[in-house]
């Protein structure tokens, strides 16, 4: 009896950028340049790279070191490029954009007077896209700068990008961080970047009908215990864009929270629906266990079954619930070589299987980017331990429709799709957890801190169709 | 044609069928869940698990299996009793909860309660390595873990805590002392394993913990129980304010007018009878020659009184502790307190392959402590089981 279950080789999941350009490694984007400019689905002058006409690099004055760096590095390279341009050409040429680049300086480290300046520099903020310099801080920090800025730019319909002072004096990762930071910025201003070359589920889906990957969340207040939010973010089966929903919630015995999730499971399903003339849908759920009890899990539990009648008008709903784990492989035929010693790390992608619904993915590894040439082995770990992700398929969950039967060989091929869409770090071509999933804090920390400023998350507004959560 | 290794031990039975009490009846205030609480709790030679609904051919109910011997419908009954009577007994003397377990005790006689869960008690064999049989497994170990090497992590049922002194005993031999590298790490920063009177010494301890968990797998359609074993490093904090006041005084020598600038902004968890709150400390002034603590409240909403005032030896009754999530704290360990606290985290900075070797000598080690607690094999109801002394390749 063996746990095996197979693999999920990256060589089957390339990406796709502009022109018709293929490739497995994000560095491609450089050749081949941005897959659009606009969202793939719901696309809008609104919600269109195109309306931007410059980018701000806001930064604190009166530091002449971090002045400089913002001058003389910072914007010289987002302008013009590294030296070596294989590394980074600059922003224009990678999107091949003519974004103007100015360094405006703001007064000290309070986010409104950094909006503010923001403000003075840009007559229709929509058109700029602000670059923040920022100290570093703990990302377990909700109180940090860090949040309390994008939550300001975002209250006001601005998703913003963070650069640190410390990366910008860190001479050996601030090369490799100026790619990524593009990347995201591109992303933010609701361009696409790259998505996967083909839908996850291929051919097994036939052509008439849509596929959308929803990841579906609770998370906590980090210091207000009573209060949480409920999230989701919606993607296309090759990890395009559809929007994001979210809403505050009063845990306790105060509110019935898996009302309140129902209900935005219901609004985000008729959503949904609008996006697609095709004639069927089918709803792939990612649903993240991770950090929340076992109240708020049955809340979801509860919210699932309270949508069947929204549910329903799905072809076919699947539940996949994710979550880490402390198991562990040691691959004794480990390609994988460190300081020239085996180091045991799995192939990426590696699948046990321990129960019919119940699976182990290794999402942390080695990669082969040619077929059988030893040196073209690479990694995304060097130290620590890579554990498995467990994915377990709630069935009973899942309402009794029997229009399309998709293995659990595919709805796994789900997960380890939506991680390869990392556009956060370029070089790891394969994150640890799914993109439905990875972004909770990000998302429910400037969900709740936008309902404390004043924001109804329930209402159809702006920011719900940008992923500024990246 | 296997290559992969797992952290997962074989657990073999000796018999097929375990015999098991299934109690299918739910009564006011006592679910599955409480019942399960209850018999693991305070029965002697009992353990239980629910199961909120059918599953792989099992159905609902509370199962409960005997420890250690055969048991019959009176020694349960008996058992019982005696279980339901601790937990009443324990209840009532609890100031908070008088008010509900009256209502309980006036409503339930033990008697009358133990009997109505007895007649719908059905003696059913499922298999040994069932998914109820796993989790039988799960209560029964976490039950028999003696307190002093208990941990607790969440989603971890059993979690063993060994410091470096324990774990030298149990260690016996040279290959297995050189594989452990809390070994060295301990000789390079005694004050974390208790060595010395310094910051470290004083409010910290790196220990090793054993995670287990007892897992059920079918694949192919054959049942198979697993111990997931896996290991790692914590650092256990002891950062009671009242301590750390003491010491920044008395060992450090900080001016009265100091203590106040450099405890500004730490954040602590204070002890409320409405739970655990989170307080970010503002000030603390000599009224009187004695020290008062202002603090102010993060964890309540900000139309709640947040403020709040206590005198020094007012600290242990609100047992107000350091929180060391947040940076202001920790900026303050590092500059006052410890400036190594967060070392051990470089101890698992290995690959798999030198993970392993060390796990393997942990598993001989949990081996050993199995034996010191009497559960080389486990006898659960007329079943034994018998842990593996390897990992399985897959």
């Amino acid at each position: 009896m063996s746990m095996f279950f197979g693999y999920y080789d990256i060589r089957s999941f390339p990406l796709r950028f502009g022109g018709g350009g293929i490739g497995l490694s994000a560095y491609e984007i450089i050749r081949y340049g941005p897959l659009a400019y606009e969202p793939l689905h719901g696309a809008s002058y609104l919600y269109s790279v195109d309306r931007f006409k410059s980018l701000l690099i806001l930064y604190k004055g009166g530091d002449d070191e971090v002045q400089r760096l913002v001058n003389e590095k910072l914007k010289k390279h987002l302008s013009e490029g590294l030296e070596n341009k294989k590394i980074f050409p600059g922003f224009n040429a990678v999107f091949k954009l003519n974004i103007e680049m100015l360094a405006v300086p703001f007064e000290s480290y309070e986010p409104g007077e950094i909006f503010s300046a923001f403000q003075e520099h840009c007559s229709d903020v929509y058109t700029c896209f602000p670059l923040i310099v920022l100290p570093r801080v703990a990302r377990g920090d909700y109180d940090s700068i860090y949040y309390r800025t994008k939550a300001t730019f975002l209250n006001k319909g601005v998703a913003s990008q963070v650069f640190t002072v410390d990366l910008l004096k860190d001479e050996q990762n601030y090369k490799w961080s100026l790619l990524p930071t593009a990347i995201q910025i591109f992303a933010k201003m609701c361009g696409v970047p790259y998505t996967l070359e083909r839908g996850v589920l291929g051919e097994k889906v036939p052509e008439n009908v849509a596929v959308f990957i929803m990841g579906l969340g609770i998370s906590y207040h980090p210091l207000l215990r009573r209060r949480g939010v409920g999230y989701l973010v919606v993607f296309d089966q090759a990890g395009a864009w559809y929007f994001m929903d979210s809403t505050a919630l009063l845990l306790g015995k105060d509110e019935n929270i898996s009302e309140k999730v129902a209900r935005l499971l219901t609004r985000s399903i008729n959503s949904i629906l609008s996006y697609t003339n095709k004639r069927d849908s089918v709803l792939v759920i990612h649903y993240s266990g991770k950090e929340i009890g076992r109240a708020e899990e049955e809340a979801i539990a509860n919210a699932i079954k309270s949508a069947e009648k929204e549910l329903n008008k799905f072809l076919a709903v699947y539940i996949l619930k994710i979550r880490g784990s402390d198991i562990i492989v040691c691959d004794t035929q480990s390609m994988y070589m460190i300081d020239k010693a085996q180091s045991g790390y799995p192939p990426i992608g590696l699948t046990l299987q321990l129960k019919p619904d119940l699976y182990l993915m290794f999402t942390s590894g080695y990669f082969e980017t040619q077929s059988s040439v030893r040196s073209s082995i690479r990694g995304n770990i060097r130290r620590g331990l890579s554990r498995a992700r467990i994915i377990s398929r709630h069935k009973e969950m899942e309402p009794a429709r029997d229009g399309l039967r998709l293995s659990d060989r595919e709805l796994l091929a789900t997960v380890f799709g939506m991680c390869r869409l990392n556009y956060s770090s370029v070089q790891n071509p394969v994150a640890r957890e799914p993109i439905t999933v990875r972004y909770s804090r990000e998302i429910a920390w400037l969900s709740l801190r936008l309902s404390e400023l004043g924001t109804n998350l329930d209402e159809d507004i702006r920011i719900k169709k940008v992923m500024w959560f990246i | 044609m296997y290559r992969y290794i797992i952290n997962f031990v074989d657990v073999k039975p000796d018999s097929g069928k375990l015999s098991v009490f299934r109690i299918s009846k739910t009564l006011k205030d006592f679910g599955f869940t409480r019942v399960t609480h209850v018999v693991n709790r305070y029965s002697q030679s009992l353990v239980s698990t629910p199961l909120s609904s059918e599953y792989g051919g099992l159905k609902p109910g509370v199962y409960v299996a005997s420890v250690g011997r055969v048991a019959d419908k009176d020694m349960l009954r008996d058992e019982l009793k005696g279980a339901f009577a601790r937990y009443f007994e324990v209840l009532s003397q609890r100031s908070l909860v008088q008010r509900r377990i009256q209502s309980f005790s006036t409503f339930y006689d033990v008697d009358t309660l133990v009997n109505a869960l007895v007649d719908s008690v059905a003696e059913e064999a499922v298999s040994s390595t069932s998914y109820v049989a796993a989790n039988l497994l799960n209560n029964l170990m976490e039950r028999s873990i003696p307190i002093q090497y208990k941990c607790y992590e969440k989603d971890m049922r059993i979690c063993i805590k060994l410091d470096v002194k324990t774990l030298g005993e149990l260690m016996q031999k040279d290959e297995e002392l050189s594989r452990e590298p809390l070994f060295n790490f301990c000789r390079e920063r005694p004050g974390l394993c208790g060595e010395g009177n310094d910051g470290c010494a004083r409010f910290f301890r790196v220990v090793k913990e054993l995670h287990i968990r007892f897992q059920h797998s079918v694949v192919n359609d054959e049942e198979k129980i697993y111990m997931i074993f896996f290991s790692r490093y914590r650092r256990l904090s002891n950062l009671e304010l009242k301590s750390v006041i003491d010491f920044l005084k008395n060992d450090i020598k900080l001016p009265a007018k100091d203590i106040v600038n450099v405890l500004r902004g730490v954040r602590v968890n204070v002890a409320l009878p409405e739970g655990s709150m989170l307080y970010e400390i503002k000030d603390v002034k000599n009224e009187e020659g004695s020290d008062v603590i202002e603090l102010e409240c993060i964890s309540k909403e900000p139309r709640e009184s947040r403020e709040l005032r206590m005198h020094y030896n007012g600290l242990d009754v609100y047992n107000v502790r350091i929180n060391p999530t947040y940076k202001s704290s920790r900026e303050f360990i590092y500059n006052y307190l410890c400036k190594y606290y967060d070392e051990h985290k470089k101890l698992l900075w290995i690959t798999p392959s030198a993970y392993f070797k060390i796990l393997e000598c942990d598993l001989k080690i949990f081996r050993r402590l199995l034996a010191d607690f009497k559960l080389s094999s486990i006898l659960l109801g007329n079943v034994t089981y018998t842990i593996g002394d390897s990992f399985i390749m897959v």
